[in-house]
């Protein structure tokens, strides 16, 4: 981050961030879902809060009808506007009854945010290995491996160009922020490592936290007559 | 008054188990028969309950006191005008915790006790630890702000308190000229200062709740609900007293003498809630079950006491008068709060003459008391009478504080496995009596809970009269329950309900309550949260009747001001004697 930083705790940030997804346009539920995935990725180290501010600044203003997830039924592609994580990630855990093996998800918005919803279900229905690979259209690409809801292995973040040049070229800057991402089993079961301990605060930039305030402040009513007049405790609420 | 001998064999031969959602307590501990959530969980009944001994206050004294707790004041820099810091520390086994106090000069005109007040009398955070100089210093620039401050993660809570006008300059008088307060006066208002807001877990830069529990020290202090907010008040407390004592001596130099102790430990510290605590009910239903679940189970299990002593009816027929004698000495100017405690007085009277029947000799004489209780009396005399007959039996309730926390719900997903009959089924649980309700007509979608840009706080608005619609909060879980199932009607009932919410993602949160209820029963409300005439501050009585507040004196429907740990012992004093029932004023 270039702008200047501030501390947070975890809980802070997801409730910031609960409010700002529910102002970019998602139900409330889905808000819980994005504060979910926020504090997983915080509680790993990882700069969840950063991921979730550009992912709710790209979808705002997007109907978000058109970046969800139509069907459970295998491929999942996206339309012109991508396919939205958060939608992505709570079906993938909604459905750990249905075997979704070596899925592919193609045009993803922001695929950074699966991580959360991949590895609950990865620990649920296997604690294998699981690699994620994210091949990036404009986002960084990353790799994953993911054992469990604790223990993720590894991510590589890659901010070169994509390793699929002819994909990224079909692209121009007004498109989608999407990557191609498929997720692989890998068959041999883990060796379960040592349960990493969980980091509590997070750090966020300038930038970052004024769009999470930005939207969050869409989800308060302009004052009224009626809310000027408190908590309701009448004229005087001094004693 | 004779016994309904169906009803006591019914309870003797009930052997159920009782779970937590943390935690499945052995069936075989007592008989056990709990009241069904559809009663419960009434708003009217919820605005009813009374503290016990499962409140969080009294846990925590007892915790105190039972480990013993050794507490120190390393710091009270307060000079003469009043304005300096104090650092109280509670060193418990294994580790410290200080309450740190901010006094301020705060001209009158500016003390409010709204939440939304810009300055304040005294400001406080509880600090992990025992705090360096730096850390006070820091701490100095930002606690006095309030929300407009940062913490960091050495700091736990974060409060602020102002004086009570009424008592505060005659109290700091008489002791500044050698005389004792009016012990009346002192009664009438119950605190010497009153806060407006506790913050815990995370808020504005203090230390997550999770990262307390993941330190096995504090894990194993702090895992009750609400626990360092309690400690937070038990050391203002003694931070109040002390500072009025400090007052008294800068106005009267050697003529001053100190709050004398008996007067002292009847003074509590007040407390102004108002709607920004309502939601929280709603908002946590793992939670709330386990406190309401905690308090059935107590219940049930002294219900199902056969043998009934008559030590355990003294006791019990003691506390009913002396809350007889608090009630009708009740303060509050409230025609709601009047009417629910001429009740109560009317049902505590019944209450003593029923229970000193010889009748107290026969089987179960719990459960028929609770019962004739259930037919007879106010629902402030049923919940009353339910807290108070926990009292003699700490070994069979005092285990129940360990489920009271909420350490599941932050991982349980939604089961997409499920089909659209099965989760049907368990929305009708928590919401048939719903479905009767026309959620066209305005009364019964009147209300509309919103935050107002103004104030950052929780309102509660009239959706037909203003624009409050679009930013309403979710916080009607009847009306959503009732939505899915209409909505789940058009899908066949084999198909799973992950491949609804991929087309109808709006009923997900209704769902995922639904399922919560299978481990939660007592998590949701059974009463409509948006109706025309909803009374809020049943929501924030029954959130602190877990606190183990009293004195409840609501200034509106949604608005009340209550009394924190009035007659309980301040550090010096505390012991395992005096650690539990100081709750109950002595006359």
């Amino acid at each position: 981050m270039t702008s200047a930083t501030s501390e947070s705790s975890v809980n802070e940030i997801a409730a910031l961030v609960k409010k700002a997804a529910r102002g970019a346009g998602y139900t409330w539920s889905l808000a819980d879902e994005a504060a979910y995935a926020v504090a997983w990725l915080c509680h790993r180290g990882l700069d969840g809060a950063g991921a979730m501010a550009s992912h709710l600044k790209h979808v705002q203003g997007l109907d978000l009808a058109t970046v969800r997830l139509q069907s459970l039924q295998q491929p999942w592609v996206g339309g012109p506007n991508g396919l939205c994580a958060l939608a992505c990630g709570t079906a993938l855990t909604d459905a750990l009854h249905i075997e979704l093996r070596d899925l592919r998800i193609d045009h993803v918005i922001s695929p950074y945010l699966l991580l959360p919803f991949l590895a609950y279900r990865n620990e649920q229905l296997s604690k294998r290995r699981m690699r994620v690979q994210c091949t990036h259209l404009l986002t960084p690409a990353f790799e994953a491996e993911l054992i469990s809801t604790e223990a993720l292995t590894s991510v590589t973040l890659s901010h070169n160009s994509s390793s699929n040049p002819t994909e990224a070229s079909t692209l121009n800057e007004n498109e989608s922020p999407t990557a191609n991402c498929q997720i692989l089993s890998v068959d041999s079961p883990s060796a379960m490592s040592e349960q990493p301990s969980r980091v509590h605060r997070t750090t966020l930039g300038k930038d970052e936290l004024d769009v999470l305030n930005r939207l969050a402040a869409m989800t308060y009513a302009p004052a009224t007559e009626a809310s000027r007049q408190g908590a309701g405790a009448g004229t005087t609420d001094n004693d | 008054m004779k016994a309904d001998s169906s009803k006591t064999s019914e309870v003797a031969a009930l052997l159920t188990e009782s779970t937590s959602a943390n935690i499945t307590y052995p069936s075989n501990a007592a008989a056990v028969r709990l009241r069904p959530a559809d009663t419960v969980m009434q708003l009217d009944r919820l605005g009813s309950l009374h503290q016990c001994r499962l409140s969080f206050m009294r846990q925590m004294t007892r915790r105190m006191a039972a480990e013993r707790w050794r507490f120190s004041r390393p710091e009270f820099n307060i000079d003469n005008t009043g304005v300096g810091y104090a650092v109280y520390t509670a060193h418990y086994p294994g580790g410290e915790a200080s309450l740190i106090a901010f006094a301020h000069d705060l001209p009158d005109e500016l003390r409010s006790d709204r939440v939304i007040a810009e300055q304040w009398d005294t400001t406080f955070t509880l600090f992990n630890g025992q705090p360096t100089k730096e850390d006070i210093e820091r701490l100095r620039k930002n606690v006095p702000k309030q929300e407009a401050g940062r913490l960091s993660e050495k700091e736990l809570t974060l409060s602020r308190a102002n004086r009570s006008v009424r008592l505060w300059e005659t109290v700091v008088a008489a002791l500044a000229s050698g005389q004792q307060p009016d012990e009346t006066a002192l009664q009438g208002v119950g605190y010497l200062m009153r806060t407006t807001a506790v913050y815990g877990s995370g808020k504005f830069g203090a230390a997550d709740r999770e990262q307390l529990l993941a330190e096995p020290t504090t894990a194993r202090l702090f895992t009750a609900p609400f626990s360092v907010e309690m400690l937070t008040v038990y050391l203002i407390r003694t931070f109040v007293r002390d500072l009025i004592n400090h007052a008294a001596r800068c106005a009267g130099g050697s003529r001053a003498v100190t709050l004398a102790p008996e007067l002292a430990r009847g003074l509590g510290i007040g407390n102004s809630t108002g709607l920004g605590m309502a939601p929280f009910l709603i908002n946590h239903p793992v939670l709330i079950h386990n406190w309401i679940n905690a308090r059935e189970t107590a219940i049930a299990r002294v219900r199902a006491v056969e043998v009934v002593h008559e030590q355990a009816v003294s006791m019990v027929s003691t506390l009913l008068k002396n809350q007889l004698r608090d009630a009708q000495h009740d303060h509050s100017q409230h025609p709601i709060q009047q009417k629910k405690q001429r009740a109560l007085v009317d049902d505590l009277q019944r209450l003593i003459n029923f229970i000193l029947q010889p009748s107290s000799k026969q089987p179960f004489f719990w459960n028929a008391v609770m019962d004739w209780a259930n037919d007879h009396l106010s629902l402030e005399g049923q919940e009353c009478l339910a807290s108070l007959l926990l009292e003699p039996y700490p070994e069979l309730v005092d285990d129940l504080s360990l489920g009271m926390h909420d350490s599941v719900s932050h991982s349980q997903r939604i089961d997409g496995s499920q089909s659209v009959s099965e989760v049907t089924e368990l929305l009708k649980t928590s919401f048939s009596w719903a479905q009767s309700i026309d959620w066209q007509s305005e009364p019964a979608t009147a209300r509309c809970w919103y935050v107002s840009e103004e104030k950052l706080e929780p309102r509660l608005g009239e959706r037909y009269e203003e624009p409050l619609s679009d930013y309403e909060q979710p916080l009607a879980p009847a009306r959503d329950a009732v939505a899915a199932i209409n909505a789940l009607q058009n899908w066949a009932d084999e198909t799973t309900i992950a491949e609804v919410l991929v087309a109808e993602p709006q009923h997900r949160r209704a769902v995922q309550r639904a399922q919560w209820g299978r481990y939660a029963p007592y998590g949701e409300i059974r009463s409509n949260t948006i109706d025309a005439d909803m009374m809020p501050i049943d929501l924030l009585r029954a959130k602190l009747s877990f606190f183990g507040a009293t004195r409840f004196d609501p200034r509106s429907d949604r608005w009340v001001r209550i009394c924190l740990y009035p007659g309980a012992p301040y550090p010096e004093e505390l012991n395992t004697d005096n650690a539990d029932r100081w709750i109950y004023p002595i006359h």
